[in-house]
C-alpha cells in the first residue's frame, strides 16, 4: 500500500499552549513554537526535562490533557491546514498520518492482549481489506525487523513476559505497520541499550526511506541528534531558542544555552580523570524559570554566563544568523 | 559538606565487599545468570554494563537477596546470602539499593518523613537521632527540610530520586547499589546526580555498584567493570582497559554503537 503525494513539508506554526489549574494563573508551557519538517527528513527536538518537548508531541497527536488550552497554532499537512485547538481534527490524523512512539512503552500496550493482537489491530485499522494470513505475515516480518529472534513465537507473548526494551520494540513495530507520514518518537530509545538503540534508529531511517515519512525525534541524547537528525531545534522553558541544520547547530551553536547544554554531554571518548573518584560532570547551573513568572527579556538570561544588561530589556526574536541564514537563534548576542 | 553525617558506621571489614561465585539463575528454560562470578573490592566503584535482557537486573536482585540462586553463591561483606531472617535488619545497614524508579523506595501512602522513620527502628536509634541525621543529609542533597511532611506525589521526580537516595544514606550502608542511575535524565540533571554520587563516595568511602547501559558514564566513574551478555560475563577488568581496548567482540560492538556528537552527518543532507 504505497501512499503517493507525500511531497511538501509538514509544518507546525506558532503553537502556544497554556496549562490551567484550579484558580491558579495559567502556565504558558509552549509559546510560539514553529517547526518545519521537510519530507523524508529527521528533525530533532532537544531540551531539558520540563522544557515542553513532550507537550509538542502530544499537541500534534491531539492527546493533550484536559487542562491544556491551545491559544493558537496550526498544522500544515500537504494542502490541509488543521487548527491545533481542533482536537477532533488532529485525532483524525492519528494512526494514518501521525504515529507516535512514547517514552514509556506500557502507555501504548494493553496487558490483556498478546503482542500479535496489538499488531493485527494496527493492520486492521490501516488496511481493512487485507486478510488475516497477510496481516499475520506482515506482523511477523515487522517483529523480525525490530530485532526479535523468534518473531512467530513472540506474536503469542504478553506484555508482562517482555523486558522494557522488548516492549518498546513492539511499539516501534506497531508504528512501522501504520506507515504514517510523520513518525513522532518521544525518547524512543531511552530504555534500550546502545546496540539495540542503533538498530532501532537504523530501522526508523530505513522506514523513512521505504515509505517516505518524516521523523520528529524528541530526545535528550545529543549523540542521537548528531548521528540521525538533519535538522535540530533546541527548546527551553517552552520556547525554541535555536534551530537549523544539525551540522551548524551542533558544530557552531549560536545560542549560549545550546552551547551550555551540549557541554554537559558525556562523550564515550571523554578524557578520564586520574582517579574515577575525582571525576566531576558539567551541569547548567540554576533551574528552569517559573512559567507563571517568566523573566523579562531573554528567558535564559538569569542562567546565562554571557548575559549583559540589554538581555533583560526586550524579548528577543528567533532571527537568522548573518553568516549561516538557515540557522536561527533567539539571542541578541549572536547576530 | 557534612562528612560526619554521611560517614559509614562500620570499620574496615573484608577486602571484598561483594563476592559472587558461579551464580546461576534460571527462569523456565532461560538461564538469566549462567555462571556469573564477580568480586567487588571494598571501597571501589564497580560497573555492570550490558544490554537489556543480559541479566544485569537479575544479578543485582541476587546481590540484594531478592532473587534465589539455582546454583552458586553470593557473599556480602563475607556473609553468605541469603542472610538468616534474624539478620535482615543488619543486612539493611550493609547494603542499600537506589532503584531506577524512586517510587520503589517510597511508599505512596506515607509522608516521606514516615518512610524515613522506619530506618530508626531498623538501626535501633531513637526517632530524634534519625531525624537529626536526616536533616544533615537533606541539606547535603539540597532538599528542603519541609519535604518530610509531603507525600511522594507532591514532589518532583528529581526530588523523589534524591529523597530515595537520602533514605538509603540514612542507613549508613557500606555498599550502595545504583540501578540505572542516569536513565531518563537529561544531560544536565544527569551531571547533577552523578556529581552527588561522586561526592558521597568521596565523603564516605562507600563501596558502589553501578548497573547501567550508559557506557560513557560508567567508563568515567568506575574502577572496574564487568560486561554482561546473555547471562554471562564476557569481559571484566579495569574500566580504563576494558572500555579503551576491549578484547571481547561484544564489548567492541557496544562501544562502536555509541552515538557520538563528534560524528555529525551521515545523512545530514536534504
Amino acid at each position: 500500500m504505497e501512499k503517493n503525494n507525500r511531497s511538501g513539508h509538514i509544518g507546525l506554526h506558532n503553537l502556544s499552549i497554556d496549562f490551567t489549574g484550579r484558580g491558579a494563573k495559567p502556565s504558558p508551557v509552549l509559546r510560539d513554537i514553529s517547526l518545519d519538517i521537510p519530507p523524508r527528513s529527521v528533525v530533532g527536538l532537544v531540551g531539558e526535562s520540563g522544557s515542553g518537548k513532550s507537550t509538542v508531541a502530544l499537541a500534534l497527536m491531539g492527546l493533550l490533557a484536559p487542562n491544556a488550552r491551545v491559544r493558537g497554532g496550526h498544522v500544515s499537512l500537504r494542502d490541509r491546514r488543521i487548527d491545533c485547538a481542533d482536537g477532533a481534527a488532529l485525532a483524525g490524523l492519528r494512526g494514518r498520518e501521525f504515529a507516535m512512539i512514547f517514552q514509556d512503552p506500557a502507555a501504548s500496550l494493553n496487558p490483556v492482549f498478546s503482542v500479535g493482537a496489538h499488531l493485527h489491530e494496527v493492520l486492521r485499522h490501516c488496511d481493512p481489506q487485507a486478510d488475516r494470513a497477510a496481516r499475520q505475515a506482515q506482523a511477523v516480518a515487522a517483529l523480525g525487523t525490530v530485532g526479535f529472534d523468534r518473531p512467530e513465537a513472540r506474536m503469542r507473548s504478553y506484555i508482562h513476559e517482555l523486558s522494557g526494551g522488548m516492549r518498546q520494540r513492539v511499539v516501534i513495530a506497531m508504528a512501522l505497520l501504520a506507515r504514517p507520514s510523520l513518525l513522532i518518537a518521544d525518547e524512543p530509545t531511552t530504555a534500550l541499550d546502545v546496540t539495540v538503540e542503533a538498530q532501532v534508529m537504523a530501522q526508523m531511517c530505513a522506514l523513512r526511506d521505504e515509505i517516505g515519512c518524516s521523523i520528529l525525534l524528541i530526545t535528550h541524547s545529543l549523540g542521537l541528534v548528531a548521528r540521525y537528525c538533519d535538522q535540530a531545534a533546541v527548546i527551553y522553558a517552552g520556547e525554541i531558542l535555536e534551530r537549523g541544520p544539525v551540522a551548524d547547530v551542533l558544530g557552531r551553536p549560536l545560542h549560549p544555552y545550546t552551547a551550555d547544554l551540549f557541554a554537559c554531554d558525556v562523550e564515550i571518548d571523554a578524557p578520564r580523570a586520574a582517579s574515577p573518584l575525582e571525576q566531576r560532570f558539567q551541569v547548567v547551573p540554576g533551574d528552569l524559570p517559573p512559567l507563571q513568572n517568566l523573566p523579562n527579556g531573554c528567558i535564559y538570561a538569569p542562567r546565562c554566563s554571557l548575559a549583559v544588561a540589554d538581555c533583560t530589556m526586550a524579548h528577543p526574536n528567533l532571527l537568522p544568523h548573518a553568516a549561516t541564514p538557515r540557522q536561527e537563534a533567539r539571542c541578541i548576542l549572536s547576530r | 559538606m557534612h562528612p560526619v553525617s554521611l560517614a559509614s558506621a562500620a570499620p574496615a571489614g573484608p577486602s571484598t565487599a561483594i563476592n559472587v561465585a558461579s551464580a546461576v539463575v534460571t527462569f523456565g528454560p532461560m538461564r538469566a545468570l549462567d555462571g556469573v562470578s564477580i568480586a567487588v573490592p571494598t571501597g571501589s566503584c564497580f560497573g555492570i554494563v550490558g544490554e537489556s535482557g543480559s541479566g544485569k537486573t537479575t544479578l543485582m536482585r541476587a546481590i540484594l537477596g531478592l532473587q534465589r540462586l539455582n546454583a552458586g553463591e553470593v557473599a556480602i561483606m563475607g556473609v553468605v546470602q541469603p542472610a538468616a531472617r534474624r539478620d535482615f535488619r543488619r543486612q539493611a545497614t550493609t547494603i542499600q539499593p537506589i532503584f531506577q524508579d524512586p517510587a520503589q523506595s517510597l511508599s505512596p501512602r506515607r509522608r516521606i518523613g514516615q518512610s524515613m522513620d522506619e530506618v530508626a527502628g531498623c538501626l535501633g536509634e531513637t526517632r530524634d537521632e534519625t531525624r537529626a541525621r536526616l536533616a544533615d543529609i537533606l541539606q547535603r542533597l539540597a532538599l528542603p527540610s519541609g519535604v518530610v511532611d509531603l507525600y511522594p506525589h507532591q514532589i518532583s521526580g528529581g526530588q523523589a530520586r534524591r529523597a530515595a537516595i537520602a533514605r538509603a544514606l540514612l542507613f549508613r550502608p557500606r555498599i550502595l547499589v545504583a540501578d540505572e542511575p542516569t536513565a531518563g535524565l537529561d544531560v544536565s540533571v544527569q551531571g547533577d546526580l552523578l556529581n552527588l554520587l561522586q561526592e558521597i563516595r568521596a565523603a564516605t568511602a562507600v563501596t558502589m555498584l553501578v548497573i547501567s547501559h550508559n557506557l560513557a558514564v560508567v567508563r568515567l566513574i568506575t574502577d572496574q567493570v564487568a560486561v554482561m551478555h546473555r547471562g554471562r560475563i564476557v569481559e571484566q577488568g579495569d574500566s580504563a582497559v576494558v572500555l579503551q581496548t576491549p578484547r571481547a567482540d561484544y564489548t567492541r560492538q557496544l562501544l562502536a554503537s555509541w552515538p557520538r556528537t563528534g560524528s555529525v552527518t551521515e545523512s545530514a543532507a536534504i
